[in-house]
C-alpha cells in the first residue's frame, strides 16, 4: 500500500497510533506498567489495522457469524463499557466504606480527647 | 445486663438539623441521660446549639448520610458499654414518651429488638403521597427482605448491646433501614413491634425523603444485591 493510498482520516490518525503503540512497548520494559502496557499495546495494535484495514473487521466479524464489522466493534465496546461500569461502581462503593471508616473513626478518637479550651487556643493564634 | 440501672443511649444522627435539634435533645434528655447526637457534617450550626446540653456530640468531619452516622452512634454507645441502644430522629417526628415502651420489652428479656411502627400508633397529619410510599416500602420489605413490619422505614428503633453489636450499617445514605431489617433476619434476632406516634410537620416533610428519591433508593439496594 502506497502513501496516496491513504485517505485524510488514515494519515492524520495512523502516525497518532502509531506513536501510542511504540510508547506501550516501551511501557513493557518497566515491570510496574507490564500488565497495563500489553494491553494497550494490543488495543493500539488492533486499532492500527483497523484503520489502515477497514477489511480485518469484516472478516473477523465473518469468522464469528455477526456479519457487519461495525457490528463487531459495536458488540466490543458494549461489553467493555459495561465492564468498565461495573468496575468502577465497586471501586465506588469501596472507597465509599474507606472513607466512612476514616471519618467514623476521627470522630469516635475525637470524643475521647479533652475538648478543646478555647482561650489556649486563641493564645496559641496570636503567636 | 443490669437490671436495676440500666445504661440506655439514645443516638440521633443529624445534617442540618439546627432548627430543632436542641429540643429534640432536650425533651430526650429530660429522661435518658445519655444522648449521642452525631453531627453528620453540617454546614449550619446543628453542633453549636448543642453546647452546654449534657448530649454526647460526635462529629463527622464531612456528611457521610443518616446510615453512617447511626452506625457511628452505635460504635460509641457500645464502647461507653450500653445496655440498650435507642435510635431517635433529629427532625421532631418522634415521641420521647415512645422510647420507655420500645425499652421495655429488652429489658425484660423478652426480645433483642424493638422497632417503632407509626401503623399499629398514630402517624400525625401524614399526607397521602407519603403514607402509600412507606406502604410501598413495607411491600418492597416484605418481598425482598423477607421480614415481615407494618413500618419498614421507621427510625424510632432499639436494640440489645448484642444485637446493637452485631448490626453492620454498610449502606451510608437511607437504604440503611432496609439493611437493618435484613441484618436483624440474617442474625435472627427475636423482635417485636411497638406502636408509636408520628408527628409530620412542615419542617419534617421537607427533610423527608420524597418518592423519587424513595424509588432511587429502592433501586439502589437491589443493584447492591445484584453485584
Amino acid at each position: 500500500m502506497t502513501l496516496l493510498h491513504l485517505n485524510v482520516f488514515q494519515l492524520i490518525i495512523v502516525p497518532l497510533v502509531a506513536l501510542l503503540f511504540v510508547r506501550s512497548i516501551i511501557l513493557l520494559g518497566r515491570a510496574d506498567r507490564r500488565r497495563a502496557a500489553v494491553i494497550w499495546a494490543i488495543l493500539w495494535l488492533a486499532a492500527g489495522i483497523t484503520i489502515l484495514r477497514p477489511g480485518t473487521t469484516i472478516s473477523v466479524a465473518r469468522i464469528l457469524g455477526i456479519g457487519r464489522g461495525t457490528d463487531l466493534v459495536l458488540y466490543i465496546f458494549v461489553i467493555a463499557f459495561l465492564m468498565a461500569a461495573f468496575y468502577f461502581y465497586n471501586r465506588m462503593l469501596k472507597l465509599e466504606a474507606a472513607l466512612t471508616a476514616i471519618v467514623r473513626h476521627t470522630a469516635l478518637r475525637e470524643s475521647l480527647d479533652p475538648p478543646v479550651q478555647k482561650d489556649k487556643v486563641e493564645v496559641m493564634t496570636t503567636f | 445486663m443490669t437490671r436495676d440501672n440500666p445504661k440506655i443511649f439514645v443516638v440521633i444522627a443529624a445534617y442540618n438539623e439546627s432548627r430543632t435539634i436542641r429540643s429534640v435533645t432536650d425533651k430526650v434528655l429530660a429522661n435518658y441521660s445519655d444522648v449521642v447526637v452525631v453531627d453528620d457534617g453540617s454546614s449550619d450550626d446543628t453542633a453549636a446549639r448543642l453546647a452546654g446540653s449534657g448530649a454526647h456530640v460526635l462529629h463527622h468531619c464531612i456528611n457521610r448520610g443518616q446510615g453512617a452516622a447511626l452506625q457511628t452512634g452505635i460504635c460509641f454507645a457500645l464502647s461507653e458499654q450500653a445496655d440498650i441502644v435507642v435510635t431517635f430522629d433529629a427532625d421532631g417526628q418522634h415521641d420521647q414518651h415512645d422510647i420507655e415502651a420500645l425499652v421495655r420489652p429488652i429489658l425484660d428479656g423478652e426480645c433483642d429488638v424493638t422497632l417503632g411502627s407509626r401503623f399499629l400508633g398514630n402517624a400525625h397529619n401524614i399526607p397521602l403521597s407519603r403514607k402509600l410510599m412507606l406502604k410501598a416500602g413495607v411491600l418492597f420489605t416484605r418481598i425482598f427482605s423477607r421480614v415481615k413490619v407494618s413500618d419498614s422505614h421507621n427510625g424510632l428503633r432499639a436494640f440489645s448491646s448484642r444485637a446493637a453489636a452485631s448490626i453492620q450499617v454498610t449502606m451510608d445514605r437511607m437504604a440503611h433501614a432496609s439493611e437493618i431489617l435484613d441484618q436483624i433476619r440474617i442474625a435472627g434476632w427475636s423482635f417485636r413491634e411497638i406502636p408509636v406516634d408520628i408527628y409530620y410537620s412542615e419542617y419534617s416533610l421537607a427533610k423527608g425523603q420524597s418518592s423519587w428519591n424513595a424509588i432511587k433508593i429502592g433501586l439502589q439496594i437491589l443493584l447492591r444485591r445484584a453485584l
